[in-house]
């Protein structure tokens, strides 16, 4: 399935700014009555070593920071999984 | 693959066919305080405004919404796995009932979305951090420090008898 533009720009800016080893960018939309490729909503999976040591709501601080453009946008809801390589491994 | 995610979908809606929690005390369930309360209009939005309504109880939940017919699925969210754990006795605010809380509590926490649930006065996270805090016992442990007991404390006594 072809990601939108918004799911490239929030890959591209969590790519940037997290280095994750591995990143999912779903379009949830369709789960919140929108049509196919409505891009408002989203959850993403993150996984990065710039997570260690860092407690949950800091996590997703750091998601929110490299997306505050979008999320000033076109962005409505965002879901997230944060985690450590290790934690990704064990989990 | 998308196994975490679901996962945390699945256990959202297992947590609304869940059973009820035990209310606290026999205050009327949910405290669904909405703009009017506050006197709605101009000043709901405020730091100073914010600040007196995370401090009003040990739980304040900022959503869409009432815990009686939340209107968003992450608030939803929020409102079972509280109800989980018995607590029942809450501030709950529907942000959609006023423009101006909606976008205050935003600035106050830093923080984009909506639903945001504040553990005495303290900023906790969204559904997601919420979820995880129930799913590895953090949420009965801060429950405990603001003199709340669990009902999955006695639930899991419950089964012990079996």
């Amino acid at each position: 399935m072809a990601e939108g533009p918004l799911a490239r720009a929030i890959r591209a800016k969590l790519d940037a700014a997290l280095q994750p080893t591995h990143l999912q960018v779903l379009d949830e939309s369709p789960r919140h009555g929108g049509p196919p490729g409505a891009e408002s909503h989203f959850a993403v999976v993150v996984v990065s070593e710039r997570f260690a040591g860092l407690p949950p709501l800091q996590r997703h601080r750091l998601v929110h920071a490299a997306l505050d453009t979008e999320l000033a946008g076109p962005l409505h809801a965002l879901a997230i999984v944060a985690r450590t390589p290790q934690q990704w491994h064990d989990g | 693959m998308s196994g975490v995610v679901r996962l945390g979908w699945r256990l959202g809606a297992a947590a609304a066919r869940g059973r009820a929690g035990r209310p606290l005390s026999q205050a009327p369930a949910g405290g669904d305080e909405v703009g009017g309360a506050q006197g709605g209009g101009s000043g709901s939005g405020s730091r100073e405004a914010v600040e007196r309504l995370v401090r009003a109880h040990p739980v304040v939940v900022f959503m869409k919404g009432s815990p009686a017919q939340p209107l968003c699925g992450f608030s939803n969210a929020v409102v079972q796995i509280l109800r989980l754990h018995g607590v029942e006795d809450y501030r709950a605010h529907d942000v959609l009932q006023d423009p101006e809380l909606r976008q205050g509590i935003k600035n106050y926490s830093n923080w984009p979305t909506i639903p945001q649930v504040y553990l005495n006065g303290e900023f906790v996270g969204g559904c997601d951090i919420l979820l995880q805090m129930h799913q590895n016992g953090d949420l009965v442990e801060e429950l405990k420090k603001l003199g709340i007991r669990s009902a999955l404390l006695d639930a899991e006594k419950d089964q012990d008898k079996k």
